[in-house]
């Protein structure tokens, strides 16, 4: 009756931690101590990650369509003779080619009509120009959106720190500056500010708003406004479009479909894991990290459990002599001190989640507020089941390991030198 | 009826020099009896007692106990067959000291597990209730007496209804009315519930009160009486 048999093991392990109750609680504390940690930890670490991931793919699309500017590798020359033939061709040069993308219009009418996984399409021109302030020129770029479809994408309005949207809308020749490039160019709201096109065309736009979005390369060089404004500074009809940008409903999905999209409509596709690469590996270093920390200090918890278990063992050989002559085997002796082991990490990791939420709710109400990055007041926590799930996880699994080895031990302790005394 | 059975049992201390301490045993015990076992210290018969209970498996020869060859089984059978068959009684009654006086007579029985708990419970209190400590049941063993720890021990002996309890000096303890009052016990026990007793003792009055007397001299039995048949 091996139910009948855990009865007894219960009762057996509550009333030996019982017995030295400061013993028990203190190596239990170690573990709680770990697992606390580990939860706040990990759960800063992600609240960390994701606030930056916000901020990034606040500016970044998941997937970006455009047409890639290069040089053929074969020549028309080359390509008109074939293979056998030896073409040289001196200082091969780009022609002239279109930024645009190929059939823009219909390409963005497919997407909107066909394809269910996207949540939302935004056409884009961009443009490099030179911000003029007196004699310095402050070389950036002019970005022309769908104003209304990129606020609903990139929630526009809400890094904007002066100005607003409808300003940049209904001012003629209204811009939307990027806060560095305020700063360095000291305009405000308001403020007039000539462009200079690398064709040479000059044109006096007017400050309209001002955008933060807590990355210094948009910051500080680059500027919004609308499709219209710069189709006209650059002189190209209403189909000339630069970029496509699109956000879908699983971002995790933007590799395949970023693929998928290039082979579909004959342009260059970009993903944001791509685009991000950097710094998606500088989350894995810091996971890898919170994960290194988590895992020693729930190794010096394990010690603590094996060290008390081990003097509890000592202390307690005629207890397991007098069980081993009671008709209690090898096998129950183990199991009632891997039970042992196994209640101290259960209540030091119940514990342990009950701290690090607690530290977890402590660390999100620190406020910490910085002006380069926008929409943070407290430090970032994110609260996940999983974490929690993980650490209790953890808290036994250690506690089982610390466990075997006292658990081995006693089960052979040879019951005949004991209780002859 | 014969309840246990050994055949030539040789048993060597091999520290610090290799020792003899029994030389070819052989003895068989009836269901029913009780055996004592006298001799000077350090003739063997501790040792052999605790061959006999199979917690020394460390020997040569046979033992067989109800009818069950116990000479090499494993640790977890012998355990098992020791929870069924066998009840134990020390000098130093060895309670578990932070559990109450029931919880140790309980424990031997739930760990059995062949009969449910609340029948276990009504004859743990029964017998409590024949050694004349009942009214201790709840309490923790180490605020008991000498006295009455040792009662308890036998009541935890009995629990699973073993067919041989086996005592090393289970009066060895004890003052000489606790004395009688155990020994008196131990031979209601053969009487009434027709189990058998085997106990190692050096004292002559208490092994005068047992049906037979075996005696042991270097590790070899050089005699025995038979007191009652």
């Amino acid at each position: 009756m091996v139910h009948s048999a855990w009865i007894v093991y219960a009762r057996i392990i509550a009333t030996h931690l019982r017995s030295r109750r400061r013993q028990t609680i203190l190596s239990a504390l170690g573990i709680t101590f770990g697992i606390s940690f580990y939860v706040a930890m990990v759960s800063f670490m992600s609240g960390v990650n994701e606030f930056l991931e916000d901020i990034m793919l606040s500016a970044t699309p998941h997937v970006r369509l455009y047409n890639d500017v290069t040089l053929d590798s074969v020549t028309i020359a080359q390509r008109w003779f074939g293979r056998s033939a030896m073409v040289v061709v001196y200082h091969p040069k780009v022609a002239e080619r279109s930024r645009a993308i190929r059939n823009a219009p219909e390409i963005l009418a497919t997407l909107k009509r066909q394809h269910q996984e996207i949540l939302g399409i935004s056409p884009r021109v961009t443009a490099q120009i030179y911000y003029t302030q007196g004699t310095t020129e402050v070389p950036g770029s002019l970005v022309g959106v769908d104003l209304v479809e990129e606020n609903k994408l990139f929630a526009l309005s809400s890094k904007i720190t002066a100005g607003s949207l409808r300003a940049v809308l209904t001012t003629d020749d209204g811009i939307m500056l990027g806060g560095g490039l305020a700063d360095k160019l000291n305009v405000r709201v308001g403020d007039r500010l000539p462009v200079t096109l690398p064709s040479g065309t000059r044109r006096l736009m007017t400050v309209a708003a001002i955008v933060r979005f807590g990355i210094a390369q948009i910051d500080n060089a680059q500027s919004y406004t609308t499709l219209k404004t710069v189709q006209r500074l650059l002189g190209k009809d209403q189909r000339y479009i630069t970029d496509i940008y699109i956000k879908l409903r699983d971002r995790d999905d933007a590799p395949r479909l970023a693929a998928l999209y290039a082979r579909l409509f004959g342009c260059s596709a970009e993903d944001w894991q791509t685009f991000n690469a950097t710094i998606l590996v500088s989350f894995t270093i810091r996971n890898i990290l919170t994960y290194a920390v988590s895992i020693s200090m729930l190794i010096v918890a394990g010690f603590g459990i094996y060290n008390i278990l081990t003097m509890m063992i000592l202390e307690k050989l005629k207890d397991i002599a007098i069980l081993k002559a009671m008709g209690f085997g090898q096998r129950d002796i183990r199991a009632i001190v891997l039970g042992q082991s196994l209640a101290l990490g259960i209540a030091g990791g119940v514990a342990g989640l009950v701290v690090g939420f607690l530290m977890s709710l402590g660390i999100s109400r620190v406020p910490f507020r910085n002006e380069f990055l926008p929409g943070m007041e407290y430090l970032p926590v994110k609260f996940s089941l999983l974490y929690y799930a993980v650490a209790i996880v953890f808290a036994l699994g250690s506690a089982a390991v610390a466990g075997i080895f006292p658990a081995r031990r006693a089960a052979r302790v040879d019951p005949v030198s004991i209780l002859r005394g | 009826m014969t309840i246990l059975d050994a055949r030539d049992i040789v048993k060597i201390f091999p520290e610090p020099v290799p020792f003899q301490v029994l030389r070819g045993i052989s003895l068989t015990i009836a269901r029913g009896e009780f055996v004592s076992i006298v001799g000077k210290s350090g003739c063997g018969k501790s040792t052999l007692l605790y061959v006999l209970s199979t917690l020394d498996t460390d020997y040569r020869g046979t033992l067989t106990i109800a009818d069950t060859v116990v000479t090499g089984k494993d640790q977890d059978f012998l355990a098992h067959f020791r929870g069924e068959h066998i009840g134990f009684i020390f000098q130093f009654h060895f309670l578990l000291q932070e559990f109450t006086i029931l919880d140790n007579v309980l424990l031997p029985a739930l760990k059995l597990g062949k009969e449910p708990p609340d029948r276990v419970r009504d004859r743990a209190m029964g017998l409590l209730e024949r050694m004349g400590i009942a009214d201790c049941a709840h309490r923790p063993a180490k605020q008991l007496s000498g006295g009455q720890q040792q009662r308890a021990a036998i009541a935890r002996a009995l629990i699973n209804q073993p067919a041989l309890v086996i005592g090393d000096e289970p009066t060895g303890n004890l003052d000489s009315e606790n004395t009688a009052a155990v020994l008196d016990l131990l031979s209601s026990i053969c009487r009434d519930m027709g189990q058998t007793v085997v106990i190692v003792t050096h004292d002559r009055e208490v092994a005068a009160r047992s049906d037979r007397i075996l005696t042991m001299a270097d590790g070899r039995i050089i005699g025995q009486e038979r007191r009652r048949p």
